[in-house]
């Protein structure tokens, strides 16, 4: 069954399901909950040993992004790499697979 | 709330050119998931309290919470509002999905990027920006996903699934080989399932058929946004997350 989260549909996600969705490891994301710089429910532990389970608010992590990196500082770093190696909009475009419109 | 999924021909330029319709279009998607989080908070905070309530034992923690989250909202709102055009859209929402966001990381660092290797944590800072201006969020659910394009490219097909699922009305593509295939009318895909139909166009299309179609906001509108903008849309407001990066 997909999540969907939108205005209408808050979900609570799993870290591997974190994980997949921003392209990091879930060590990544369990780091995050240890230093509580995203939201997270910390479920009952089901036995000894067993590493505690989460589910994590798919709006919160969202939300939280801007302060697990630095994105306006980000955005322009990767806009000035992009200047500095002669992509603008149009070629960002070509070097996805697509192509400007005419009337563009 | 109309969604809308873009692929990699809009995100990327957007993301990388702060001069760009792109870029400036990313700023309305921001505006529009700021309203749409403000609308969202009471539920999410319902759905962590059923949790809850139904699960004894368990805790929650981490920053943002709810609260917090409703603060940062109400603060960015606040920062950016002054500077946009009076009628900007508040109701158009960008969707992304693993595959969306797997091809952001891979068009910032893979092969056919000139950027390509550069920085994988750029690559990263890249994927968290699509999705922090992302409404709405698909997780999971793409290990079997339909051939929309009628083969054309399986790589695409993902993306239409993201707005079947999403139920987004709009694709928003610069790819014309294999999704918005003529760049005057849509190209529609359907819902095996609903019959429910996507309607995948260019941005020219959309800008001037959907976006700026109303009395109240133009294209000169969209032109006079600073695509600078997003960065006030995502930056960190430092006012309630007291926690170390």
């Amino acid at each position: 069954m997909a999540h969907v989260s939108t205005s209408l549909k808050p979900q609570l996600i799993k870290v591997a399901e974190a994980a997949a969705f921003l392209r990091v490891s879930t060590s990544t994301i369990h780091n995050w909950i240890q230093v509580g710089s995203i939201p997270y429910i910390k479920l009952p532990e089901s036995g000894a040993g067993k590493r505690a389970d989460y589910r994590i608010p798919l709006r919160g992590l969202i939300a939280s992004l801007n302060s697990n990196y630095d994105l306006a500082a980000d955005l322009d770093e990767l806009a000035s790499l992009a200047r500095e190696q002669g992509i603008d909009a149009d070629r960002a475009v070509a070097l996805a697979g697509g192509q400007p419109d005419p009337q563009d | 709330m109309q969604l809308v999924v873009a692929d990699t021909t809009v995100l990327f330029p957007g993301l990388i050119d702060p001069d760009s319709l792109y870029r400036k279009l990313l700023v309305v998607f921001a505006w529009g998931k700021l309203h749409a989080d403000l609308r969202a908070v009471t539920e999410e905070q319902a759905e962590i309290d059923r949790l809850l309530a139904r699960t004894p034992g368990t805790q929650q923690g981490g920053h943002p919470d709810p609260g917090q989250l409703e603060a940062q909202v109400r603060q960015r709102i606040a920062l950016i509002e002054d500077h946009l055009p009076a009628q900007t859209p508040k109701d158009f929402g960008l969707v992304v999905s693993p595959p969306i966001t797997q091809e952001v990381l891979d068009i910032t660092i893979g092969d056919r990027s000139a950027l390509g290797g550069r920085s994988p944590e750029l690559a990263h800072a890249a994927v968290a920006s699509a999705a922090a201006v992302s409404t709405a969020q698909i997780v999971d659910d793409f290990d079997d996903v339909p051939h929309y394009t009628e083969g054309r490219d399986r790589k695409d097909d993902p993306i239409i699934h993201t707005a079947v699922l999403a139920g987004a009305e709009w694709i928003l593509s610069q790819d014309k080989k294999h999704i918005a295939l003529d760049h005057r009318k849509p190209t529609i895909y359907a819902d095996p399932h609903t019959r429910r139909q996507h309607k995948a166009v260019s941005l020219g299309y959309f800008l001037n058929e959907v976006l700026c179609s109303g009395i109240h906001f133009s294209v000169d509108d969209l032109k006079s946004i600073d695509g600078n903008f997003l960065a006030l849309a995502v930056q960190s407001t430092g006012c309630v997350n007291a926690e170390p990066k």
